[in-house]
């Protein structure tokens, strides 16, 4: 592992700027995610382009698929869910992401998929398996599967004592000085059978 | 109680596609560096 489990968390939450920008882009990319769940599920391999408008506002001139930008924006959301080390402890935003995750499955079941020519429309009898929205949905779940199974993993005794050295841990709504128990508990939640399951 | 044009997903030119632009722009750079700086 990359990271020194007495030192990463504090290095993560420093008062860097950019840590600071970075949790927020986390931020944004849940929010958007949340909202446009049906969006990002009907365009994940559309070749249709952005339209031109949306292109110049951007304060760019790179016309791009909506597909590549759908799978750009699933790409980064994967990032933070997947964050080295162990959650609670070294990171507190993989956990941020693990709702979207549940929504967008239930989107690509119920999504009218957009089609080659720009137009959308239902696809009979539910989602097409064999098409390409559906293999590349399936590769998102493969390696979310991996992360999630790496992420889950129960610490090794010598990380567990690293927890225990007097750090306060801030819950929602809530500072306790049992920071040792509490990260416990936050981890055993995270990987909860009836949490993360679903996935498996 | 008046409805949010950007409830419900809408607003996907607006809001939506403007953003994922932003991000494919932006969103890469920042998280490189994230994982860079705070986990090297």
């Amino acid at each position: 592992m990359r990271h020194s489990p007495s030192t990463s968390r504090t290095n993560f939450f420093s008062a860097s700027s950019v840590d600071q920008i970075s949790h927020s882009l986390c931020k944004l990319l849940v929010s958007l995610g949340d909202h446009s769940t049906p969006y990002l599920a009907s365009n994940i391999s559309s070749i249709a382009q952005v339209p031109s408008s949306a292109v110049s506002s951007s304060g760019t001139t790179l016309s791009q698929t909506k597909g590549h930008l759908v799978q750009t924006f699933l790409k980064m959301l994967m990032a933070y869910t997947a964050l080295p080390g162990y959650y609670g402890e070294d990171e507190e935003e993989s956990e941020m992401t693990l709702g979207f995750w549940y929504l967008f499955q239930e989107a690509l079941w119920s999504t009218n998929y957009y089609f080659e020519d720009g137009e959308d429309g239902v696809v009979p009898g539910g989602p097409d398996v064999e098409g390409s929205q559906w293999i590349i949905a399936k590769a998102v779940y493969r390696e979310l599967v991996q992360v999630l199974r790496r992420k889950v993993v129960w610490p090794p005794q010598a990380v567990l004592g690293g927890w225990a050295k007097g750090k306060s841990c801030i819950s929602p709504g809530q500072v306790t000085n049992d920071g040792f128990a509490d990260q416990k508990e936050k981890f055993r939640w995270y990987f909860a059978p009836d949490h993360s399951s679903y996935f498996f | 109680m008046t409805k949010s044009t950007l409830s419900d997903g809408s607003g996907s030119k607006t809001l939506t596609e403007p953003l994922l632009i932003w991000l494919e722009r932006w969103g890469a750079g920042i998280i490189e560096n994230t994982l860079n700086s705070a986990y090297s």
